[in-house]
């Protein structure tokens, strides 16, 4: 049964876990059977690379895509997408721009019944600092997302932690604003804490505690629930998963949690992510009860 | 950046124009794992067999466009989605000779969202380059016809 009326964080998979897979040696409809079977219902997509012929699908596709849904009872949660910024040269986009990309992307992840978006803004730095001008077209889209009924999420991920002035100024644009349309997909990779076997360490990487997490739940709409290693006894070993996970039922956080595969191994040839997926979704069964 | 071969196997075939052998073309996917502005395809490079073919000898093929390496770069308004398949031509008069060719492609990319590429520093303190926008392979080919 779908885990959709039952309150607190729910299980749910980022279509990106399959980036090895997908459009190769899995389809669409793939995917969606492996999530079902491991008893996950919510999904994320990455627009632009698992809509066909985005950003205009056809009736038939979008048919189909429902077809999808009812079939594996797997629940629309995030619509991964971008505002592309840095695509033209020597200068970013400007507001009008990046309103028209976005207002696109509102529009199709309504159309497909995404209630929430991974809005990646563009950066101008290493540390994923945002344009100059996001305030600016986050709010000229506003409107449109209250009318679609979706909430634009950038999603803090490292280097950025939980602690930052990134996040306090969007905190502030939602506070100033008032909106329940924009908030923010928190990446748990930011809770890393042991970087043995890492390729690299991003630079300014600041480690942010799980009780970091605590005072922005209002502002979390959903979570990449990010994970680089599952060991055989279904523990994640480098991001402290009971500690983050306790806090948001306690705090009766509610929304999906979306797993998202980061392993050194993830585009290696014939890779098969199902099996560190299921490993970790017994992990977060245990703790979520569910 | 993903497993699947970006120079599609057996795709190399000579073209042909009133019976004569005028160029050749073959097939190449994109290795991101999303769809790539060709605005942030800066420069297409192709050797074959060792050897540079001319930047005007080029021809970028997606859907109805074909376009040179550096009107790819002026394209602001498509994108090479993740599904797509590019046809590279070349015009090459005499074509290719039945057999194998070994098949050097290059595109150096930006990211159309993040300032990349730049150095990371792992947990040793040695650098490495943060994965950039380029799609490029070596293949070996043979012409199929």
């Amino acid at each position: 049964m779908y885990q959709e009326t039952r309150k607190g964080p729910k299980r749910g998979v980022a279509l990106y876990s399959y980036s090895a897979e997908y459009g190769i040696s899995k389809t669409l409809e793939d995917c969606f059977e492996d999530i079902s079977d491991m008893g996950a219902h919510g999904l994320e997509i990455l627009a632009n690379t698992h809509i066909d012929n985005y950003p205009h699908p056809t009736d038939e596709w979008v048919d189909y895509w429902f077809e999808l849904l009812d079939r594996y009872e797997i629940v629309p949660v995030e619509y991964g997408h971008w505002v592309d910024s840095r695509m033209y040269e020597g200068r970013h986009q400007t507001s009008e721009e990046a309103y028209e990309q976005l207002a696109e992307d509102i529009r199709l992840a309504h159309r497909l019944g995404f209630t929430v978006m991974r809005t990646k803004l563009g950066v101008i730095d290493r540390t994923n600092t945002p344009v100059e001008n996001w305030r600016e077209f986050i709010r000229m889209a506003l409107p449109l997302a209250e009318d679609c009924n979706v909430r634009m999420c950038p999603e803090i991920h490292l280097p950025t932690a939980l602690k930052s002035k990134m996040v306090d100024d969007y905190v502030e644009f939602i506070e100033k604003t008032g909106t329940k349309y924009f908030g923010i997909n928190v990446d748990f990779g930011v809770f890393r804490n042991n970087w043995e076997g890492a390729a690299f360490r991003m630079p300014g990487a600041v480690e942010t505690k799980p009780e970091d997490i605590v005072p922005l739940l209002p502002y979390i709409y959903c979570c990449h629930a990010k994970f680089n290693h599952m060991s055989e006894d279904f523990q994640e070993t480098t991001i402290p998963y009971p500690e983050v996970l306790q806090l948001m039922i306690e705090h009766n956080w509610d929304g999906y949690l979306l797993s998202e595969y980061e392993g050194a191994d993830k585009y290696d040839v014939g890779y098969n992510v199902g099996e560190q997926l299921r490993r970790q979704h017994i992990m977060m069964k245990r703790i979520l009860g569910a | 950046m993903r497993s699947r071969p970006i120079i599609e196997p057996e795709s190399l075939y000579n073209l042909y124009a009133n019976g004569n052998k005028v160029g050749f073309k073959f097939q190449v996917h994109q290795n991101r794992y999303r769809n790539v502005p060709l605005s942030c395809i800066e420069k297409i490079t192709l050797k074959v067999d060792g050897k540079e073919i001319p930047s005007n000898m080029i021809h970028f093929c997606l859907g109805y466009k074909k376009l040179l390496p550096h009107e790819v770069a002026d394209d602001y308004t498509d994108y090479w989605a993740f599904q797509d398949t590019v046809t590279i031509e070349v015009d090459q008069l005499g074509g290719l000779e039945y057999g194998e060719h070994e098949i050097d492609l290059y595109m150096l990319g930006k990211s159309a969202y993040i300032s990349r590429p730049f150095y990371v520093t792992d947990v040793v303190n040695q650098p490495h380059t943060y994965p950039t926008g380029n799609i490029g392979e070596k293949a070996t080919l043979w012409v199929m016809a």
